[in-house]
């Protein structure tokens, strides 16, 4: 299992915590995060004007408030299409229709799709 | 987990029948003995403790639904009826039919909460709870059965007109005047379709503008905005002091019920029209979002979508205090309240959390402050954060709504002399010997 570390989690913001709550879920899952326990990389997320990174170093992952200077991968777009993407919705139309934007390394995000993903009976 | 003194009781009773409650307040009567009734033991303010000592009469046992009446929509229940077993008998016996539920754990009594004029998840409809009561059975504090509303004449209890409203003799006197036994409450039909949405808001005054404009819709159930702390705190942060600048300030949530997919259709293009013109002219809002789509992400979340609900951050948390001050009011005066509450809150340490609902159509305002703190050593800062919120809200307008004791002590200065005049005459009247839960309304 991957260890998640929240920065500073009293002033974390709300994207930061609900990202966390399903990080802890999905990283008891092998099958989840199976794809990134070599993964080095700092990917930013922004939505509803808050942003967070994702520090993936050595097996860690370590959530802070904020965008890092330079990340590997920064992904933005409103919460309605990342919560889609969570319940496995085709990346490719809030794409397409400008709703997400990526830059940076796109690879990097197709590794960490399965650890956003919402297991969906 | 209120922040009031506590006090113990020399007896506790638990009748099982309206005759042992009278036996029991004819002796009390007799021998002066004062009287608190009780169901869940959990009022906030501290109602339930029993100022003076003598009786705590708890009636938590006498929990029968005795009649619902689907032709004249309401349910006739005795006093330890909680929400949950009304909501778990309504969608068992009659699924066609609803009522409102607060946002209070299930065990919560329905007639407690309808005496004490709480809040539902249908307020903006039809306002405070006191207004779904129909009718009520009271043993007096001299212990004759009285009952007031159209059963005081009719064998049905369909309302409170047109006879002179002697319910009002026991709303919101905390239990100051007579133990209420039995009482109706309005049932509704259960619409087919609900939809729930949130917004979020970035300044200060868009919310409360957004809650005026969308009341008077007349389209929704429930509206509501609540702070930034609030949503931090659903992820157990126990005490968000710092707020990241980015992220919302207010948090507005929009029920919605329909009986047809095309006329929640409608509704939905109502929102969005009304957005469009707040976003035109400079509102900083985004959404809406859609509570379902949400939950089905993190399911967890679940349990605070459904009513009634256990806020367990609220409740079951490191420090155990849980206190507020809970007001009615004008809406115009929101945006101060809430702005002054901000800054009084941070000011003694605690994280702003502010909960503001237009009630029934939008002709009154809920303003709410919630404060936790550890009860072994913060009682005090609860208390003095409390006090001076208080101050606040009267000054502007707003009236606390099951107000403990500390805060009619307050209050009474400001209060109309003949208005406080005639209410101990009616007490002095009705219980002369001064035995039903002393000490309440200073009476």
């Amino acid at each position: 299992m991957l260890e998640l570390q929240v920065k500073d989690r009293n002033s974390m913001n709300l994207l930061g915590l609900f990202l966390e709550r399903i990080l802890n879920r999905n990283l008891q899952k092998p099958d989840k995060y199976g794809r990134i326990q070599t993964l080095r990389a700092s990917v930013v997320i922004r939505s509803a004007r808050m942003a967070v990174t994702l520090h993936f170093r050595d097996g860690h992952i370590v959530l802070e408030r904020g965008a890092a200077d330079n990340p590997t991968t920064a992904i933005e777009g409103d919460l309605s299409s990342f919560l889609q993407l969570g319940l496995g919705r085709n990346p490719l139309v809030p794409l397409w229709r400008g709703r997400i934007r990526i830059r940076g390394n796109r690879r990097v995000l197709l590794r960490l799709i399965p650890l956003f993903k919402m297991d969906t009976a | 987990m209120t922040e009031s003194e506590p006090s113990t009781p020399d007896f506790v009773v638990k009748p099982d029948t309206v005759e042992e409650i009278q036996a029991i307040v004819k002796l009390a009567n007799a021998e002066r003995v004062p009287i608190t009734p009780v169901v869940a033991n959990t009022n906030v303010g501290g109602l339930a403790i029993p100022v003076e000592g003598g009786i705590v009469m708890d009636l938590k046992g006498m929990n029968r639904i005795l009649e619902v009446n689907a032709t004249e929509m309401y349910a006739l229940i005795e006093p330890g009826v909680t929400f949950g077993q009304m909501k778990e008998y309504l969608e068992a016996k009659h699924p066609e039919l609803t009522m409102a539920y607060p946002l209070s754990p299930p065990y919560a009594s329905v007639l407690c909460n309808c005496l004490l004029d709480g809040l539902s998840n249908l307020s903006l409809r039809f306002g405070s709870t006191s207004d779904l009561i129909n009718g009520l059975e009271v043993v007096l504090p001299t212990g004759e059965v009285l009952r007031v509303g159209a059963p005081a004449l009719s064998p049905w209890w369909f309302g409170r007109a047109p006879l002179p409203d002697l319910a009002g003799l026991f709303v919101n006197w905390q239990g100051t005047t007579g133990i209420v036994t039995k009482m109706a409450v309005q049932l509704w039909p259960k619409p087919a379709l609900r939809r729930r949405l949130f917004l979020l808001a970035y300044d200060a005054d868009t919310p409360f503008a957004l809650l005026r404009h969308f009341a008077r819709t007349m389209i929704f159930d429930d509206l509501g905005a609540l702070s930034w702390p609030l949503g931090k705190m659903l992820f157990g942060v126990y005490a968000p002091l710092q707020k990241d600048p980015e992220e919302p300030l207010f948090f507005v949530y929009l029920d919605l019920a329909a009986n047809t997919q095309a006329e929640m259709k409608a509704k939905g293009e109502i929102i969005q029209s009304a957005l469009r013109e707040f976003q035109r002219q400079g509102a900083t809002v985004e959404g809406p979002l859609e509570i379902d789509l949400l939950l089905r992400v993190e399911p967890s979340l679940k349990r605070f979508a459904e009513f009634p609900m256990t806020l367990d951050f609220l409740l079951d948390h490191p420090g155990k205090g849980l206190t507020w001050v809970g007001t009615y009011g004008p809406t115009g005066q929101w945006e101060e309240g809430a702005r002054r509450g901000q800054d009084i809150m941070l000011q003694h340490g605690f994280p702003p959390v502010i909960v503001a609902r237009p009630m029934k159509g939008g002709h009154f305002a809920v303003l709410r402050f919630i404060a936790l703190f550890d009860k072994s050593r913060e009682a005090h800062r609860a208390r003095r954060v409390n006090e001076a919120l208080y101050d606040m809200v009267l000054d502007l307008g707003f009236i606390p709504y099951k107000a403990p004791r500390w805060m009619v002590e307050k209050f009474q200065p400001r209060l109309d002399p003949t208005f406080r005049d005639l209410m101990q005459r009616i007490k002095q009247m009705v219980d002369p010997n001064r035995i039903m839960n002393p000490g309440r309304w200073l009476l």
